[in-house]
């Protein structure tokens, strides 16, 4: 029986600038309902402006802390969260659903087949640092899983903040165990990514990015296609909303649900895995 | 936190600075006055790191420091959008050695 897992990123904060997190938080709610034993992966930068202990009560868990979504959620911590210290009000609200070793911001777990892994792109990123043998470790021991991987900063970006250094590492032991999907937010739009390796090079065996920083935060448009980064196969900075994964053991599906505008991305048909 | 940047750091944080003084100012003679004020303060940031070996870093140093990358980033998109390639590469290297001060505030600063 597939499974089914949303992800987004960039939610709750002061409305003016934060429009659409409550519509998101709305659908999620609709979707997790409509689809049962569904869960919910976070992005990262789920509190704005800093994630302090005030916001995730103010702006976060009125839409996005209550019966409905709390309990099935997973969550990775973004740089806002990193503006308080250690992100202590992100491991304090999402406790064990932020790792089992609180401060660490890595874990994973595993679902219906699939191989989860959360990881922290604000620390400990960097090639035989603590975090990147876990990551190694990790894999290693699910070799034979099909496996996602998500966390807050892009690797590659057509957004604002364009490619982000810090996940350089991740990319090259993610890509070196075929893990199939890895899932970002920090930019505030969606962007979809074709199979492609560390070096931007169309594999077929390669990892699968997206960018999913639809979730309220104000968005951000991203290039004009002609300028996009290379591989990128979709992008919209028009629509808040959040992207469904359909997986099965042999085979994923995509599709990015709208909240609040018209864009929709969705695959052709079942895509195989890396297996 | 106690703060020793490296030299590389130092360097870093210096040429980061000029490159945001210089759109400070020219943002101010065009009329801006908010964003002049963030940049500058973000400036007066990466020149105290410049400036010394060994000092104090706050909170909000830290996130100067991350909002100083952003705008980099914005420099590094628009001149590989142009053709400055080179010029491109050299601001990607700033921010990435920014972001390694980012990073050790954040792991120093964990519980």
């Amino acid at each position: 029986m597939a499974s089914v897992l949303f992800a987004v990123g960039d939610m709750a904060g002061p409305s003016d600038d934060n429009p659409g997190s409550s519509a998101t938080a709305a659908l999620v709610k609709s979707l997790l309902a409509s689809n049962p034993g569904s869960a919910l992966l976070v992005l990262g930068d789920n509190a704005y402006l800093d994630g302090t202990t005030q916001e995730y009560a103010d702006h976060y868990a009125p839409d996005w802390g209550g019966s409905a979504i709390k309990p099935v959620t997973f969550a990775c911590p973004g740089n806002h969260d990193y503006h308080t210290t250690g992100a202590e009000p992100y491991f304090t609200f999402f406790g064990a659903q932020a790792g089992a070793v609180s401060g660490d911001g890595f874990y994973s777990f595993d679902r219906d087949g699939w191989h989860i892994v959360s990881l922290n792109t604000e620390k400990d990123f960097r090639a035989g640092s603590r975090q990147l043998r876990f990551l190694e470790e990790d894999l290693a021991a699910h070799r034979t899983a099909p496996t996602i991987a998500f966390f807050h900063r892009p690797r590659f970006g057509s957004g604002g903040h364009g490619d982000s250094d810090n996940p350089e590492a991740f990319w090259d032991v993610l890509f070196a165990h075929h893990v199939e999907i890895a899932l970002c937010g920090h930019a505030h739009h969606y962007e979809r990514f074709a199979q492609q390796d560390p070096d931007r090079r169309p594999d077929r065996k390669g990892i699968r990015q997206f960018i999913v920083g639809t979730g309220g935060r104000s968005l951000v448009p991203p290039k004009p296609p002609d300028r996009r980064k290379p591989n990128s196969e979709a992008a919209d900075g028009t629509t808040f909303g959040v992207l469904k994964l359909t997986l099965d053991t042999s085979s994923y599906q995509w599709e990015f649900v709208p909240a609040l505008g018209s864009f929709v991305d969705r695959s052709a048909g079942p895509h195989p895995v890396n297996r | 936190m106690k703060f020793q940047p490296t030299r590389e750091q130092q360097e870093a944080s210096a040429q980061a600075a000029e490159l945001l003084a210089g759109q400070a100012d020219g943002l101010r003679r065009t009329g801006s006055v908010t964003t002049v004020k963030g940049l500058t303060d973000y400036v007066g940031t990466l020149r105290r790191i410049a400036a010394s070996s060994d000092l104090n870093l706050t909170a909000k140093d830290k996130v100067d420091v991350e909002q100083a990358t952003f705008v980099l980033e914005g420099h590094r998109d628009g001149l590989l959008t142009a053709d400055f390639k080179d010029r491109a590469d050299k601001i990607e290297s700033l921010i990435r050695t920014l972001n390694g001060i980012v990073e050790r505030y954040n792991a120093s600063a964990a519980r």
